[in-house]
């Protein structure tokens, strides 16, 4: 259970197993554990063992399995759209849509021959942070199956960490990959805004959202980023750069804790944070500082405002986005149209196809547009924004990274806060700055509580400063060796 | 509680969806609740005009050339209601 990329390709290449083999002990594993876990909506199986067959034969000669990625058995989140199967993107709206396209993110880890077992489950539409607002009924955290993974990537996490796959993909828009990570003990990262190709998955906020790896370990993060990183035509906010090289700079460079000053701001995490996530970050600040790492307090003024700016920006680009969805090209259809008008038609289906979580922002993104208050909504929230990402670019002017636990709290209990928006909007807090500022930032595992529950840290680095970012993280990775044997499932 | 009932009726239409009757008053809470939260940005200072809120729109535009395109099958293989080579609606155009 929870091997690495690593762990797979050496075992490859020392011909100790064949990817069919491999491919089966995850399937034996879901087939044990997802019943319970539900962190997949749908697994590929008649597909992914033919495709494993295939693999078996050019395993066998070495040159065929030049890269790592080579049959390692991969699942994404249901969001990222592969040709000719089911997207459901976690809602009623899209449970019978088939892509008629790939992803360029799936198109680039297809080419290097990975093995995709399914799509994991998530929050209807990427919004929400527990999972809980899933068509498909919501994911459990493999930790303590009575509390959430997390969200929206819920699915990709708890499959993640309870060994269903080795690694998955993620989109992250106010911490959708970070704080699901954080939540279920594993790494999870968010690239510079652009890093990634958006092409082929299914749009909530297009200025937010990016994609990104879920993974075990810092290096396999690095490896996956590497894989799917880079230019494309087919998105007009990707930059313009090649892929990135950050495995080879982790493997080949010298670096210690000596290189890297650290930020903490510590005004921001005066209040609202659990005493045990406190303590567990303060124990990683002295243990850190002991190793030589360069330690200074910051401040952020602005990044008290994130949560407030990004549920104007987030649901305005949300409403605007998700009025493709009208039944009628695709989606779900109430199948009444030759009895009704044009409008009624859009209000039925839309009204069956989308859930209430979805509803509501749609609502409120359409109210922060409408006539009338658009200069006090969105208007305002983009220049806060700007505001934000300035503190971050005067922050970096010193320090290499911004160091906070990922998320305030602990996973909290399923149905919690289902009934609270608000007190849910409240738990990405941590994460939301980084969307707001486009910046790269990565979520490792640090501890656990006295409840046996994962607590993460989270690193921030300046735009496009993925390399850096990887050390350091790799480096507080070492250091922790945080261990999964009490994660009993 | 009208006032809302109708800036809420008024909002779904616009947004192309319908809240149940049982759900308004939920809806309105939560609605409200959230609203007064975003309203905490009426306390940042902007100075207008200034560099620090310049916001600059580059996103790359591809080249004016041909490209793959689906065809019209597949643009019609999630479509439920399809008349030929289209999807179908009720008429929209009055007849005289």
């Amino acid at each position: 259970m929870n091997k690495s990329i690593e762990d797979i390709y050496k075992g490859y290449l020392k011909k100790e197993f064949t990817p069919t083999e491999i491919l089966n002990q995850y399937l034996d594993r879901i087939n044990k554990v997802d019943k319970s876990l539900n962190s997949f909506t749908e697994i590929f199986e008649t597909k992914v063992k033919k495709d494993s067959k295939k693999l078996d034969n050019l395993f066998c000669d070495e040159k065929n399995i030049s890269n790592p990625l080579f049959g390692i058995p991969i699942s994404l989140k249901d969001i990222f759209l592969v040709k000719d199967s089911i997207c459901t993107c976690g809602s009623k709206m899209l449970k019978n849509y088939v892509s008629n396209y790939n992803s360029t993110v799936y198109e680039k880890l297809n080419n290097l021959n990975v093995l995709l077992i399914g799509k994991n489950n998530m929050d209807e539409f990427a919004m929400g942070s527990s999972t809980e607002t899933s068509f498909f009924g919501p994911t459990a955290n493999p930790w303590d199956q009575s509390r959430v993974p997390g969200g929206s990537s819920g699915g990709s996490a708890a499959a993640v960490s309870a060994g269903l796959s080795c690694i998955s993909l993620g989109t992250d828009t106010g911490g959708s990959i970070r704080q699901p990570a954080s939540f279920c003990g594993v790494v999870g990262m968010k690239p510079t805004y652009g890093r990634i190709s958006r092409f082929g998955m299914i749009a909530f906020s297009s200025s937010l959202d990016q994609a990104g790896p879920i993974t075990n370990t810092v290096k396999d993060s690095a490896i996956v980023l590497d894989a799917i990183s880079g230019f494309d035509s087919k998105d007009s906010t990707s930059l313009n750069l090649k892929p990135t090289n950050s495995y080879q700079s982790l493997i080949n460079d010298k670096f210690s804790f000596k290189d890297f000053v650290f930020g903490v701001p510590s005004s921001l995490l005066e209040e609202g944070l659990d005493t045990e996530v406190k303590s567990r970050f303060d124990e990683l600040l002295s243990s850190l500082k002991s190793l030589g790492a360069k330690l200074i307090d910051i401040e952020l003024p602005h990044a008290k405002f994130s949560v407030a700016t990004y549920y104007i920006i987030a649901p305005s680009e949300a409403s605007s986005n998700l009025s493709r969805f009208d039944g009628i090209r695709y989606g779900f259809n109430d199948n009444g149209y030759e009895n009704q008008d044009l409008v009624e038609t859009y209000i039925k289906n839309r009204s069956l196809g989308f859930g209430e979580e979805v509803k509501r922002r749609i609502m409120l993104g359409t109210y922060s547009l409408s006539s009338g208050y658009y200069d006090a909504y969105y208007l305002k929230a983009i220049k806060v924004k700007k505001l934000i990402e300035n503190d971050f670019k005067e922050v970096f002017k010193k320090v290499d990274a911004v160091l906070t636990p990922t998320c305030p709290e602990l996973p909290f209990k399923l149905g919690e806060k289902k009934n609270d928006p608000l007190q849910m909007y409240l738990s990405d807090i941590l994460t939301i700055p980084a969307n707001l500022a486009q910046l790269p930032a990565i979520s490792i595992p640090i501890g656990l509580s006295s409840n046996n529950l994962p607590i993460g840290v989270q690193l921030a680095s300046d735009k496009l400063n993925e390399n850096a970012m990887m050390k350091m993280a790799y480096l507080i990775e070492q250091e922790v060796s945080f261990s999964k044997t009490s994660l009993n499932i | 509680m009208s006032k809302d009932k109708d800036l809420v009726e008024k909002i779904s239409r616009l947004s192309r969806l319908k809240i149940d009757e049982n759900e308004i008053e939920g809806f309105i809470k939560n609605f409200k609740d959230i609203l007064n939260y975003i309203d905490l940005l009426n306390s940042v200072k902007i100075v207008e005009d200034s560099k620090d809120i310049e916001i600059y729109n580059d996103y790359a535009v591809r080249d004016d050339s041909q490209v793959e395109k689906l065809s019209n099958e597949e643009v019609l293989l999630n479509a439920s209601n399809k008349e030929g080579k289209f999807f179908a609606v009720k008429k929209v155009i009055e007849e005289d």
